[in-house]
């Protein structure tokens, strides 16, 4: 599996380590030059000049495509690399058995663009991923028996999104991840504590819009923001997260 | 979805832990479960502890032989409500027709929240603890049931607990800080607690206890009817008299259930979950010092059904009966003596021997004559079960003492026995001397 990635992402970076190359792309021999003198088509008696200028205009094109890739990916300012601070309501699932437990939720992440490894223009604004902590509490009892629990999801999660246009630092997104979640629970019985640790398997899903407009002229810095929906799967409970986030991305 | 997990299944293969996620379903090991609760401990005081649910068939719904908790429930008693009127209302229903009435949302199945650490579940918030430690009172209320009848009891077995329930009666407001048996929806009720309660009343065993006696008693003494006609015929002292023994023998039972505990017999099982003093005190089954009074002897007589069930004078009444149990119990030679009088009482509810008819014989040969469903009624019933002599005596003695029974119809004390009114009491009890004469 590393090793296929290792691939992957060495066959991703090759094709902008060629293209850094800044000698022309020679011509093939056998290829007829630009200059040739045009030639008769024995079965249709149309000049074969023609042709090859049509020909030649596709070579063209598909060049200069190329060129402007390599271009794209040379031009970027970007890394790729920010992070964001996020808060939004928590809707913990109620081991009441119906209905949720509504908590205020924070939290940190660290994005990582990946997409920007790949030379496509399109391609390369559509998948980011993240690594992040996010933290909501819960108390309740009476003066005697009471308990404040404590939840902190630890999550990495891809994600690949679509922008609203060519250009577009705004995209609706789709995220999957996978974690695990700890929580620290502590009963308090007639002023007795007793402090319970324990992690779980945490996976996550979720949609959300992000944008990351420039806030400086060469592109080089941007804020990133984000409105999400995210579902935890912590163990066999399962926990809504609606929120919103903002941050810096470089 | 269902969630299912092979008995005696030891090792979970990836394959099934993706599922198990995939599913949502939670731990499920086959009973006995190790799982940590909060309980009693020598001391007294409340602590966790690692106990073992013994019939518990999911650990995580927390449903098992003896309950079946459900969360989210609705309940609506409201006279207004056209469903409840039908047919005349609740009281010309049946059974299937109150439920449906009643239980306005039926509520989903709880999901236990927990920690595996060594083997043992530990609940990880609170209502899981609330929840598994409310199971485990059903456990050992269940085993003091069948031990003073001497089988197994189906009928307290798999009770409906709605947990958390949103429970309205005859009120916008919802019910807070109670426990309860609906005998009307065949169900119990744990609503949310406030903050100043003490030891929530769900994880109190005494007050699980004390509801399950409720249980018993409707099955037994009310025939297991949902709304017994006595509810809707009897008023005044006959009601007031049903309505106080239904508490104090669920008190007197409560306190027999708090002696399976590390603590022991707690008595006053009441005073670790309510602050309130004077509500917690006419509670207390081991207290010398109840008796009837002149008051209590007026609201008695003359409170009209819903006033008395809002009164503490319901419970004090009962409480009287309670006492003389406790009483004639600890005069013999401790809670060993105590313990047959449990096993006594249960054998008075239902009884077809006409030789000492049972409280449910009594109540359904008087259902048109309620004024012969009196204390006297009651005690004597009683006594009628205690085959020990020196035991009759002491209870004869207590209870005429306790509640200044009538010897002989609107006499006056001193009280000498034998008398007509009590004809199981022999000639030899002695009517105890705790008590101040109160005129009838």
């Amino acid at each position: 599996m590393k090793r296929w990635l290792v691939a992957v992402c060495l066959a991703l970076m090759s094709v902008p380590a060629a293209a850094q190359n800044n000698e022309p792309i020679p011509y093939d021999d056998d290829e007829p030059s630009i200059n040739d003198k045009p030639t008769v088509d024995p079965s249709t008696g149309r000049k074969k000049r023609k042709r090859r200028n049509t020909d030649d205009r596709l070579r063209d094109d598909e060049e200069m495509a190329q060129r402007d890739e390599s271009l794209t990916h040379l031009d970027d300012p970007n890394t790729g690399i920010g992070g964001e601070l996020f808060a939004g309501l928590m809707l913990l699932e109620s081991s009441r058995g119906a209905g949720v437990n509504p908590l205020f939720s924070f939290g940190v992440r660290a994005t990582w663009e990946f997409g920007r490894l790949i030379p496509d223009e399109y391609l390369r604004e559509m998948f980011f991923a993240d690594a992040q902590w996010q933290f909501a509490q819960a108390s309740d009892g009476t003066k005697a028996v009471n308990s404040t629990s404590t939840q902190h999801y630890f999550t990495v999660a891809p994600a690949v999104g679509l922008p609203f246009g060519p250009k577009s630092p705004i995209m609706a997104y789709a995220q999957v991840g996978a974690g695990f979640n700890t929580n620290f629970t502590s009963l308090v019985i007639q002023n007795t504590e007793t402090p319970i640790i324990g992690s779980k398997f945490l996976f996550q899903y979720g949609v959300g819009i992000r944008g990351r407009p420039a806030i400086v002229d060469n592109g080089t810095l941007r804020i990133s923001f984000r409105i999400e929906l995210t579902r935890y799967l912590r163990g066999y409970m399962s926990d809504t997260f609606i929120g919103a986030g903002c941050g810096v991305i470089f | 979805m269902a969630c299912y997990n092979p008995p005696g299944m030891k090792h979970v293969s990836l394959a099934a832990v993706v599922a198990l996620v995939v599913a949502g379903c939670g731990p499920n090991p086959p009973a006995p479960v190790k799982v940590m609760a909060v309980a009693p401990s020598q001391t007294g005081a409340y602590s966790t502890r690692e106990v073992l649910l013994q019939t518990v068939t999911s650990i995580t719904a927390l449903k098992g032989l003896v309950a079946d908790l459900i969360g989210g429930a609705r309940i609506v008693i409201d006279s207004t409500d056209p469903v409840q009127q039908l047919n005349g209302g609740l009281t010309n229903q049946t059974d299937v027709q109150r439920f449906e009435a009643i239980v306005k949302d039926k509520g989903l199945d709880v999901r236990g929240n927990y920690i595996e650490r060594a083997g043992v579940l530990w609940p990880a918030d609170f209502d899981t603890w609330n929840m598994v430690t409310t199971y485990y009172n059903f456990e050992l209320s269940y085993a003091y049931y069948t031990k003073i009848v001497g089988a197994q009891l189906p009928e307290i077995q798999h009770l409906p607990v709605y947990y958390q329930a949103e429970a309205h009666f005859e009120s916008t407001d919802a019910l807070t800080d109670n426990a309860a048996y609906l005998s009307v929806i065949k169900s119990f009720i744990v609503v949310p607690q406030r903050n100043d309660q003490l030891i929530p009343l769900a994880m109190n065993v005494g007050v699980i206890g004390h509801e399950v006696g409720h249980r018993v008693f409707n099955q037994r003494v009310f025939s297991a009817q949902g709304l017994h006609p006595t509810l809707g015929l009897w008023t005044l002292a006959p009601f007031n008299l049903l309505k106080s023994i239904d508490e104090g023998f669920a008190d007197f039972h409560g306190y027999g259930v708090t002696c399976s505990t590390d603590t022991g017999c707690r008595a006053n099982f009441l005073e670790v979950s309510i602050p309130d003093q004077t509500v917690t005190r006419i509670r207390d089954v081991s207290s010398n010092t109840p008796c009837m009074t002149e008051s209590l002897r007026s609201a008695f007589k003359n409170f009209s059904p819903s006033q008395w069930i809002k009164s503490p004078e319901m419970y004090q009444l009962g409480n009287l009966f309670a006492v003389s149990m406790y009483q004639t119990g600890a005069k013999m030679s401790g809670p060993a003596s105590v313990s047959e009088l449990q096993k006594i009482l249960i054998n008075t509810y239902d009884d077809v021997d006409p030789t000492h008819l049972g409280l449910r014989q009594l109540v359904d040969q008087n259902l048109n004559t309620p004024a012969k469903f009196t204390p006297e009624a009651v005690v004597n019933a009683i006594a009628s079960h205690i085959t020990d002599d020196v035991t009759r005596d002491i209870w004869c003695g207590e209870a005429a003492n306790r509640l200044q029974l009538e010897c002989e119809a609107g006499s006056t004390a001193p009280f000498v026995f034998p008398c007509t009114t009590l004809p199981a009491c022999r000639g030899s009890s002695r009517l105890g001397t705790t008590c101040k004469a109160v005129p009838q």
